[in-house]
């Protein structure tokens, strides 16, 4: 498992997608550094709440782009892990070496997990260093700015899985396509829920419910919002940030799920691949 | 007890819907052999070989290498692998190549990995990357993966196809080594004159079913044909021995008798007879070629008649 593993990094790597993306990544920040930078600031003890109120908003514009960057280079890097390796030949001598096909789908999983990990983490560091940089005084403690790192790190986890498994079956366009819309249409469907007028019970509430079991993705990213803002949801709501905002803060019951589910993601990938012709 | 079999197939079948890859292949490979799988393009060659290697799950029929179960994990330890359709990480050194497989083995040492590379004229390009590599220089690096480890069984899906006339005599040379060494080596190739002088024993696979297996030898000699050169023929002379039964094609002094070698003298006195000058008669060895031409040509007419017997609903003719 860990020779697929290092041979997954050792590629990200030698192919300079690390370095591609590590240097975009400094563009998205210096930008972010910019839109920070320029907002207009008062000091805290002329006007504590705005300040308050224009952090909260920084991370969690900083935190919406991360959570869509994250997502597509989770979803590109991962679309083509199998389906294009059968095509092009690139699997063929490797099966039949003494490893088991369940080694070679979480040895790719885990070299993604490592590669997403590490890019999660400058990228969102990045981001709290830039609100910390003009908002020191306002942010959130330490852990919370941890829990909301690890709630990154698993939603690029889960789309990662979610996305081998989509490679195993569908090649490799069709793959990322359906898991980018899917992607999309999670993130919609929790965006609506968030607007006060969709009453608990309703179609819309149930229908954005239901997304979010197709793909927990759009539940770890507004907690990790709600992390970020130390728990403030009152000022996370539609008022501030609109459909990017939290509402209704996602109970730790769907992080929980989202582990369950990146678990049954790999499980269901390792028994596609041993029926799988290579 | 070591088993004697390198390949043992039973009943191996593999379907796709409908359409059918391969059909009831019981196969049988002697240790120490260089084998032949022949068989047109779209046979069901490739999809044995990989249901052997485990790249493709059979819909049915089971099979044992080394002795045992096809799936066990050792035994995929002493398996080499050299598929038809292969692809290494462009962005590897050819060394690294070669070493992750051998990691993979469990060999970490780099005599290994030197070893392979020059077995296959690849060790001044060390480190040259994969991408820079020629379709044929790509091929001896699929060899050298192939044989790192020093395999007891070698699968080479048409492992010279991309190669060069030195190239293929260099791996021609390699096998025959590693065949003295006691390695058996199971050999797809379209280039039936290579196999003629590699293999000890062949299996013809036609529309997914075996349609021969047996030695090479007995292929070869088991049709005996004469050349003979002579001066004009004069049409009594042909009457005669058409008469006598015997067969001649050719023409023009330029003959070629298929029959039994006992009656080459019956021939000779009927061309004496008739004041026919003789200048040659050699022994025409029949060629894995032409075998392979006839056999196929063969199992055409059968099914042929098969198809047209199924039409009109009586047996064939």
């Amino acid at each position: 498992m860990l020779h697929i593993a290092r041979l997954t990094i050792w590629e990200a790597l030698r192919r300079k997608i690390l370095l591609a993306t590590g240097v975009l990544t400094m563009g998205f920040l210096a930008l972010f550094w910019l839109e920070v930078a320029h907002q207009p600031r008062m000091a805290v003890t002329q006007n504590p709440l705005g300040n308050l109120s224009a952090a909260l908003g920084s991370l969690a514009l900083g935190a919406f782009f991360c959570y869509f960057v994250i997502a597509f280079f989770s979803i590109f890097s991962v679309s083509g892990a199998v389906s294009a390796e059968i095509e092009s030949g690139l699997l063929a001598p490797v099966i039949p070496r003494p490893l088991c096909r369940a080694e070679i789908v979480l040895g790719k999983w885990i070299g993604f997990a490592i590669v997403q990990l590490c890019f999660v983490s400058v990228l969102f560091f990045g981001i709290v260093a830039v609100v910390h940089a003009y908002y020191a005084r306002v942010l959130p403690a330490a852990p919370a700015v941890v829990q909301a790192w690890a709630l990154f790190v698993l939603q690029a986890w889960v789309l990662g899985a979610v996305t081998l498994l989509g490679s195993v079956r569908l090649s490799t366009l069709a793959n990322g396509i359906t898991i980018a819309l899917s992607f999309t249409m999670a993130f919609l469907a929790g965006a609506l829920a968030q607007f006060r007028f969709v009453a608990h019970g309703s179609v819309v509430n149930g229908l954005a419910t239901a997304m979010s079991l197709v793909l927990p993705t759009d539940n770890l990213y507004r907690r990790a919002v709600y992390e970020l803002a130390g728990g403030r949801q009152s000022l996370l709501g539609t008022a501030l940030i609109g459909p990017f905002g939290v509402i209704k803060v996602p109970s730790l019951l769907y992080v929980l799920y989202a582990v369950v589910y990146l678990a049954v993601a790999l499980t269901v990938s390792v028994r596609l691949f041993e029926y799988r012709d290579a | 007890m070591v088993s004697l079999n390198a390949v043992e197939a039973l009943g191996l079948t593999k379907c796709y819907g409908r359409a059918t890859a391969c059909q009831d292949v019981n196969l049988l490979v002697r240790r120490g052999q260089i084998f032949g799988f022949l068989g047109p393009n779209g046979a069901g060659k490739s999809t044995v070989v990989k249901i052997l290697l485990g790249l493709v799950p059979p819909t049915r029929g089971t099979a044992r290498l080394l002795g045992r179960p096809y799936k066990d994990r050792e035994v995929h330890r002493r398996i080499g692998y050299l598929p038809e359709l292969f692809r290494y990480p462009p962005w590897l050194s050819v060394h690294e190549v070669v070493k992750w497989h051998a990691r993979v083995l469990g060999i970490s040492g780099r005599q290994a990995v030197v070893e392979a590379l020059e077995a296959v004229g690849l060790a001044d390009r060390q480190q040259a990357r994969v991408k820079t590599l020629s379709k044929g220089l790509q091929q001896r690096l699929g060899l050298a993966v192939a044989i790192v480890g020093d395999p007891d069984l070698l699968f080479l899906d048409e492992p010279t196809s991309a190669m060069d006339p030195v190239g293929r005599h260099e791996v021609g040379e390699l096998l025959h080594a590693w065949r003295h060494r006691g390695k058996t080596i199971f050999l797809n190739s379209h280039l039936l004159s290579e196999l003629e002088g590699l293999c000890d024993s062949v299996a013809l696979i036609r529309q997914g079913r075996l349609v021969y297996t047996g030695s090479l030898q007995t292929i070869l000699s088991a049709r005996s044909e004469f050349g003979v050169t002579t001066g004009p023929v004069p049409t009594a002379c042909q009457r005669e021995w058409e008469g006598e039964g015997l067969e001649l094609s050719g023409g023009d002094g330029d003959w070629v008798y298929a029959g039994d070698r006992d009656r080459l003298p019956e021939l000779h006195a009927i061309l004496a007879r008739h004041r026919v000058a003789v200048y040659e008669v050699v022994p025409v060895r029949q060629s894995l070629e032409s075998w392979f031409i006839r056999s196929l040509q063969g199992e055409e007419t059968k099914y042929a008649a098969h198809r047209a017997a199924d039409h009109m609903g009586g047996p064939p003719a």
